[in-house]
């Protein structure tokens, strides 16, 4: 202990060298947790939010009995239990059109189904009085309300659960005060696959209001029915629960469809059980999230080696001295080596804790501040301790091995003399010095050239996946007659949040190009506004297109081809083809002619959003598909369509902006989807997911190598300082035997020239080596195809040449400019007082030097 | 009086690349507790080799030294680390501080190694007659190359050796300050009755000294 006060106080003397220390250290350690923590704190955030949207539970009895309770309680995989009772249903008051359409669900939720479901309200507070309520912002809109507390609401109450009576319905006139406003959730439950054939509560009263509830609409049993016995109104109890490993196993899911089968009326009650498909979502971050983030924590580590070496580099002289001097005054080795543990502790352990520290803040800043900004989602920092203490150990065994040859050059030194280093280890470490600054340069260069390929790479991605839908929604397949009409795209488009609606229809036809084979394909008839990626020469062009004179085929292969002849077949469809995979077509051969197809070279990146994007696809207009039908005769079925009905719209693409949410459409497309028995097919979810996965790389990848430039540059600037200390003595001494201040500068400068161009050749080589090292480790296969067919060198060249074609020359040669400005800079600034040439420190060049 | 160091046969042979150098040729050497010992001769004869064998930094290549009738050289690097900084002292030409440390924590740094608390008034009185006392708050690179030495005099001193050897401690110094100096290290030393061995070239130090010993080329020629 005694020896730890030792070491503080020596290192509080040489407070610029701790610095540098424990900065270099903070910084490779918060590098470490920014770049490994965003990928777990973002998957954990991500979950968070979509639990959030989506509730906690994992399955569902909408449609429950008061029995189900104890069944669930008895369940020991059950986790929590959350129950809510649907009292009846509320509507607006004006609304005398059918039952179902409009009328929400109307209960009381106990604290379990507000938490496992996520309940939140934007306003107010959950209701305690009977004649309270707390309602669904998109609820109290449709019953023509403002999302606003405070203010009363007379609103029609109806039930159709009546003991023993099961045709009648009552309602009467009820006032509530509303007293929260809940965030839109039901809308939300039903858009995924979750079978909610029951109102949710949109509406929450308290328990008490019941009675009220109940006795008002017993008073018009009277009035409408003439029954003998006693007449009950029912509530119906709804359970959300948890699973206690997180999601249910199919045995668990099986043995709750069997007790509903055992406990259900075949045909009256609703058997299926819901189940929460987004809840059990594994983070998606564990499959997108490859080997780059090895590729940062060998980068990381590289220069924390890099670090831990310039520093001892800079120390080595000075501690040398230091510990002879201590073994001349008679230390022990003991009390040198516990010295040394001490000092490493005390510049280690502050440096560790910060970091990971400013670390964590800062994945929460970027969270918060970037990813999440705008949505009130609890941000999820999560630590990587695993990796965190991977890197603490290697960083511990470098400066110990630093330190360990400190010591050893300092017990090596004969206690006599100046106790210092001989010359020839000064001048060996001198030329260290040299080759760590051209290495410092090199790790500099490469880190900007992978961070800038990595990144372009990254935001292509995104701008990918940013493209695609976020909704697809299908017309009820059993329903063949029926389609979208145009007053519906129209409707669609005109929620706010719906950014955009796409209308397109696919059947499946046979094609054949010059008499060749035929092949299945599908052909899609697009919209005119949703044309915009297709190539027209002009409008002439287009409008033949839209009038069906010709259809593209889909051609990745990115070759000009000449227009063709094909001949189009279509065959009957099954009936059964509710599946529209392959093996959908009869033989039954409805139509054959002839059209002009022309190709198509799909950019992914621009025009993803399409649909029926695989190779040989159609793509045609609605008059060319319609005329199609039209001209085979009625009653044949093709696709989701039967001949001889009037031509609409099958399938629509939605596209949300990103205030969506905000404004509910998700709900209120969720809610029209549903009333038209149609199907919709939730992609923003998930693609959110993906781009967010891109996103948190883009982030890490920004991070990462900013910390390490960083990192390198402050390494740099010391490493050089203490050159030109060692220089100036140098110049100096050339200056008093006659050089003058020009060719002192020129000399200076043509070194700093020279040793930024060898770093960004030597930055770029690693660079290259390293790429192509990549390419060939992501598709060993087809690389070695390559390797075989080309001879390395030349499939090497290959790769380097495709690299450069990616990044562009015109990026290359400002990237590989600003890196040589850079260092040049960074050097030069460092020599300042050398390049002002002064003799003013004559007196020093005779002094004892650091080195 | 008692023998307090005595060297048998010390051989120093430095092996470099162009040949060894045989900087001791058989020493043999009795010293008395409490006496002043000058060594002098020219400057390559083997003086500051001999001091360095004598005090335990440098392992002789043979030869025996014993002080206070124990084997310096049987001991462990430890236990030799230990007795040094219990019962010698070395003044170097370098002054070679701790320039991490300030003045008052070089001092003391002997003392502290041996987990041991200085005499705060000893500490006083040797800061006095030194003249540093005003500088105990200051880094060894702020002070010049005379009270640099005196503090190295001081650190020397505090730890009350029974020894103290000093190579050419005022070598580095003008010729004012090294006598000075040089003062202020003999009556520190005859105050407390320590035995002194100093290297040193300067006639007027030698005529105050008791004993004196004249090395060429690695042998003691005239030893009093
Ligand atoms: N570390 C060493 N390596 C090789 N030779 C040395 C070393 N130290 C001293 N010598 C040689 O030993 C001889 C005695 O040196 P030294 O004791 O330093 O002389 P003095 O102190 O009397 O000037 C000299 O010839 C010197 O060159
Ligand atoms: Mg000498």
């Amino acid at each position: 202990m005694r020896t730890a006060f030792l070491a503080l106080s020596g290192l509080l003397h040489r407070r610029r060298e701790c610095l540098l220390v424990v900065t270099v250290l903070t910084l490779s350690f918060s590098s470490i947790v920014l770049s490994l923590s965003l990928l777990g704190s973002m998957s954990h955030t991500n979950t968070e939010y979509r639990l959030n949207a989506y509730g906690q539970w994992n399955g569902a009895l909408v449609d429950g009995k008061e029995e189900d309770s104890e069944w669930l309680s008895e369940r020991e995989w059950i986790g929590e239990v959350g129950e809510a009772r649907l009292f009846g249903n509320i509507m607006k008051l004006s609304d005398d059109s059918a039952w179902a359409q409009n009328s929400f669900g109307l209960g009381s939720v106990d604290e379990g189904y507000r938490r496992l479901g996520r309940l939140r309200l934007s306003e107010g507070r959950w209701p305690e009085s009977s004649d309270e309520i707390a309602v669904e912002e998109r609820v109290l809109e449709v019953l023509g309300c403002e999302p606003v507390c405070g203010q009363v609401i007379e609103v029609l109450v109806g039930s159709n659960r009546l003991s023993g009576v099961p045709e009648i319905q009552l309602f009467d006139r009820f006032t509530f005060t509303v007293c929260g406003v809940i965030r839109d959730y039901t809308g939300l439950w039903e858009i995924t696959n979750n079978a909610m054939d029951r109102s949710l509560i949109s509406a929450v009263v308290a328990p008490s209001a019941w009675d009220r509830i109940q006795g008002t609409l017993l008073e018009q049993t009277a009035l409408v029915v003439d029954y003998p016995g006693e007449i009950r109104i029912e509530q119906i109890p709804q359970y959300l629960f948890t699973a206690k490993e997180g999601s249910l196993t199919p045995t668990q899911k099986n043995e709750i469809g069997q007790y509903l089968a055992s406990t259900r009326l075949l045909g009256v009650e609703d058997l299926a059980p819901s189940y929460n498909t987004m809840s059990g979502l594994e983070p998606v971050s564990d499959v997108y999230v490859p080997t780059e983030t090895d590729s940062y924590r060998v980068l990381i580590l590289a220069v924390t080696l890099l670090a831990v070496m310039c520093v001892y580099i800079l120390q080595l002289p000075r501690q040398v001295h230091n510990y002879a001097v201590f073994r001349g005054i008679g230390a022990s080795g003991r009390q040198l080596v516990s010295l040394i543990f001490w000092e490493m502790v005390l510049l280690c352990v502050p440096g560790a804790l910060i970091g990971t520290g400013a670390g964590a803040l800062a994945v929460w800043a970027v969270l918060r501040a970037w990813i999440y900004s705008g949505s009130d989602v609890r941000i999820q920092v999560y630590i990587p301790w695993r990796d965190l203490t991977i890197a603490a150990f290697f960083w511990i065994s470098t400066v110990l091995a630093a330190r360990a040859a400190v010591f050893a050059a300092a017990a090596r030194i004969p206690l006599t003399g100046r106790l210092r280093l001989s010359g020839a280890r000064s001048r060996q470490a001198g030329k260290w010095r040299n080759c760590l600054i051209l290495g410092l340069g090199c790790a500099a260069v490469t880190t900007a050239v992978y961070t800038v390929h990595k990144g372009l790479n990254l935001h292509y991605g995104i701008e990918t996946f940013s493209n695609i839908e976020d909704y697809q929604i299908f017309y009820n397949t059993n329903d063949l007659d029926g389609a979208f009409r145009s007053d519906d795209l129209e409707l669609l488009r005109s929620i706010p949040g719906v950014e955009q609606v796409d209308g397109y229809n696919i059947i499946p036809v046979k094609v054949s190009l010059d008499g060749g084979e035929e092949r299945s394909v599908w052909l899609t008839a697009v919209e005119e506004e949703y044309c915009t990626f297709l190539p027209f020469a002009d409008e002439a062009d287009e409008s033949a297109f839209h009038s069906g004179n010709f259809v593209f085929m889909v051609d990745s292969e990115q070759e000009e081809q000449e227009e063709q002849e094909a001949v189009l077949s279509v065959y009957e469809t099954y009936e059964t083809a509710d599946n529209m995979a392959g093996g959908h077509l009869t033989n039954t051969l409805l139509y054959c002619t002839p059209c002009a197809v022309r190709y198509l070279t799909v950019n992914m990146r621009s025009s993803s959003r399409g649909v029926g994007i695989a190779d040989g696809d159609l793509i045609c207009s609605h008059a060319f598909l319609e005329r199609l039908l039209g001209s085979i005769e009625p009653g044949k079925r093709v696709g989701d369509f039967m001949t001889g009905m009037a031509y609409g719209i099958k399938n629509l693409n939605l596209e949300f902006t990103d205030q969506a949410e905000d404004l509910s459409a998700p709900d209120y497309v969720a809610q029209w989807v549903k009333e038209r028995n149609s199907f919709i097919n939730d992609f923003a979810m998930s693609y959110h997911e993906v781009v967010r996965g891109y996103q948190r790389r883009l982030i890490m990848t920004y991070a990462a190598g900013g910390c390490v430039l960083l990192m390198v540059w402050l390494l740099l600037t010391s490493v050089l300082s203490l050159e030109t200390r060692q220089e100036t003595r140098r110049y100096t001494l050339l200056r008093i035997l006659g050089m003058n201040r020009r060719s002192l500068q020129k000399s200076v400068a043509g070194a700093a020239l020279t040793r930024s161009f060898w770093s960004a050749l030597g930055g770029w080589t690693v660079f290259l080596i390293y790429d192509v090292i990549w390419t060939f480790r992501t598709d060993p296969e087809g690389k070695f195809a390559e390797l075989s067919e080309y001879g390395w060198l030349r499939y090497v060249w290959h790769d380097v040449k495709l690299t450069f074609a990616f990044l562009g020359s015109a990026r290359c040669a400002v990237l590989t400019a600003g890196c040589i400005a850079a260092l040049l800079v960074t050097i030069l600034l460092s020599k300042q007082k050398l390049l002002k040439g002064g003799m003013n420190n004559v007196g020093d060049i005779a002094g004892e030097g650091i080195m | 009086m008692s023998v307090i160091l005595q060297a048998r046969g010390l051989c120093k042979v430095y092996r470099t690349s162009s040949g060894d150098v045989r900087a001791l040729k058989g020493v043999d050497l009795d010293l008395e507790e409490g006496v002043f010992c000058a060594v002098t001769g020219r400057s390559g004869s083997g003086k500051s080799t001999l001091l360095h064998a004598l005090s335990g930094l440098d392992r002789p290549t043979e030869g025996r030294v014993t002080v206070d009738g124990a084997d310096l050289y049987s001991y462990s690097d430890d236990r030799m680390a230990a007795f040094r900084r219990r019962t010698m002292g070395f003044v170097f030409q370098q002054y070679n501080l701790l320039e991490d440390y300030n003045v008052k924590a070089n001092i003391c740094m002997p003392l502290k190694l041996d987990g041991k608390k200085p005499d705060e008034a000893f500490f006083e009185e040797i800061t006095q007659t030194l003249g540093i006392q005003g500088k105990l708050r200051k880094y060894p690179g702020e002070l010049s190359g005379g009270e640099q030495q005196r503090v190295a005099i001081a650190r020397c001193v505090l730890a009350k050796p029974k020894l103290i050897f000093a190579d050419e401690p005022t070598g580095n110094l003008d010729r004012r300050t090294g006598e000075e100096t040089m003062t202020l290290l003999t009556s520190c030393a005859t105050k407390y009755g320590q035995t002194l061995i100093v290297v040193t070239h300067n006639p007027e130090i030698v005529k105050m000294a008791d004993a004196v010993i004249r090395i060429e080329d690695g042998i003691v020629v005239q030893g009093e």
